[in-house]
């Protein structure tokens, strides 16, 4: 179980600016949260926070994200921002994260992978991944980024909750094998340090290209949004530098959605 | 259409447990329904010269072992796990209908997985000679949805 062992973890990830310092875990409550942690005490830029498993994994607004142990990837990283530029590194690094993981799964499994606005993973309808990057803030500065990454590889069908059967996959239900999770381990980060470096330059506009490529719903899609309590209807114009999702309601009126939440999408296969 | 064309839509029908196909040929058409795929029934509706079909016997011999009868016609199949719908709203007409012509390109049933209402559509031209799933249920990757005879 190559995941705790943290020497086989740091040879293979040597030379990687974001495991810098790699901390893991057995089992721990949600990598995020031990990444925020260490991120207050000060640790710096590229500390990786690594667990077999969690017991309290979460995504956006709180849903569950299942972590158990053996068999998937739960990684967070403490990301110091650049001097100029927070906003716009942080949501590049939302995109940089969603992009990553759809570059590392789409060698191993043969369906297409598909990014959905904000940052859903999918393959062949099922969610395969899932990403939260939280910001710490004083006042006005960000003063860190969290980007957590799970990442589901080896659990069979069997495995997977009830209530999410026919909704989460995994590298194995895909592919029909198992996937080597620290060679996984190493693609993800390796990737994700690439798109970094992008984010940190500067372009934004680069990430959120990219994006659209891989999120085919993001850009001319009849589309539902709930923004607050309001439903919008509306055709997917693609995605901002800074991370919205543009949504053209008609009137001449494009809406740039920096948060809400994607109901449906449509596209044609 | 003689009753031996007929019979193999009857076989067709059990052999892959269709709930519903319909055949039209020659302005006759031919719907076979097999209430929760239970005793199979065929009655020739419309067309000017359609002539009255005798009920076959329900329970025929599937022709085991060899090939599925949809002759060379093309499958179309779900590209993702998800929830088959052959209309765009509940209320709305289906987009396709056993015996339609379509074009590659036409839409032919929505498979919702998550968020995403994925548009399956046709990828060849030619006719709808099966529709292999039923509204509202859970298909998995790969499952057969349409057979269309290509024009």
């Amino acid at each position: 179980m190559p995941i705790p062992d943290r020497a086989a973890v740091e040879k293979h990830l040597g030379g990687c600016s974001l495991a810098r310092r790699i901390v893991t875990f057995e089992t721990i409550g949600s990598t995020n949260d031990e990444a925020r942690r260490l991120g207050r005490e000060g640790c710096s830029h590229g500390t990786l926070v690594l667990a077999d498993e969690q017991t309290r994994g979460r995504g956006r607004r709180q849903r569950r994200w299942d972590s158990p142990a053996g068999t998937g990837l739960y990684v967070s990283v403490v990301l110091r921002p650049p001097q100029h530029g927070l906003a716009a590194y942080a949501a590049a690094m939302q995109f940089a994260a969603g992009i990553s993981i759809a570059e590392t799964v789409a060698p191993l499994v043969p369906q297409p992978v598909e990014l959905v606005w904000p940052n859903d993973v999918f393959v062949a309808g099922l969610k395969l991944a899932g990403v939260l990057v939280e910001a710490e803030t004083t006042g006005d500065a960000v003063e860190f980024l969290v980007c957590g990454m799970g990442l589901n590889l080896n659990q069979r069908t069997e495995d997977l909750a009830p209530d999410v059967k026919g909704i989460a996959g995994s590298i194995r239900i895909l592919a029909g094998t198992e996937a080597d999770r620290l060679d996984v381990l190493g693609r993800l980060l390796f990737t994700l340090e690439s798109w970094e470096a992008v984010a940190r330059g500067g372009g934004a506009q680069a990430l959120a290209n990219r994006f659209e490529e891989l999120a085919p719903s993001s850009a001319g899609c009849r589309t539902e949004m709930r923004v607050g309590g309001e439903l919008l209807q509306g055709i997917s114009r693609g995605v901002t530098a800074d991370g919205a999702l543009l949504l053209d309601t008609g009137d001449d009126e494009v809406r740039p959605i920096l948060v809400g939440e994607l109901e449906r999408a449509w596209r044609k296969r | 259409m003689d009753i031996d064309n007929i019979r193999k839509l009857a076989d067709l029908a059990i052999e892959k447990n269709l709930a519903e196909i319909e055949l039209e040929q020659h302005g006759v058409t031919v719907r076979i329904r097999r209430p929760e795929a239970q005793v199979g029934m065929v009655a020739a509706t419309g067309g000017l010269v359609a002539a009255p079909v005798a009920p076959t016997e329900s329970g025929a011999e599937s022709a085991a072992g060899t090939e599925p009868s949809y002759g060379d016609a093309h499958v179309i199949k779900s590209p993702m796990v998800g929830t088959f719908y052959t209309s765009p709203e509940p209320a709305a007409d289906a987009f396709v209908q056993v015996g339609d012509q379509v074009t590659s390109g036409q839409t032919l049933c929505i498979v919702e997985a998550m968020k995403l209402m994925n548009e399956i559509t046709a990828d060849v031209d030619g006719e709808v000679v099966a529709i292999l799933q039923e509204n509202g249920q859970p298909v998995e990757y790969g499952q057969e949805l349409f057979a269309i005879r290509a024009s």
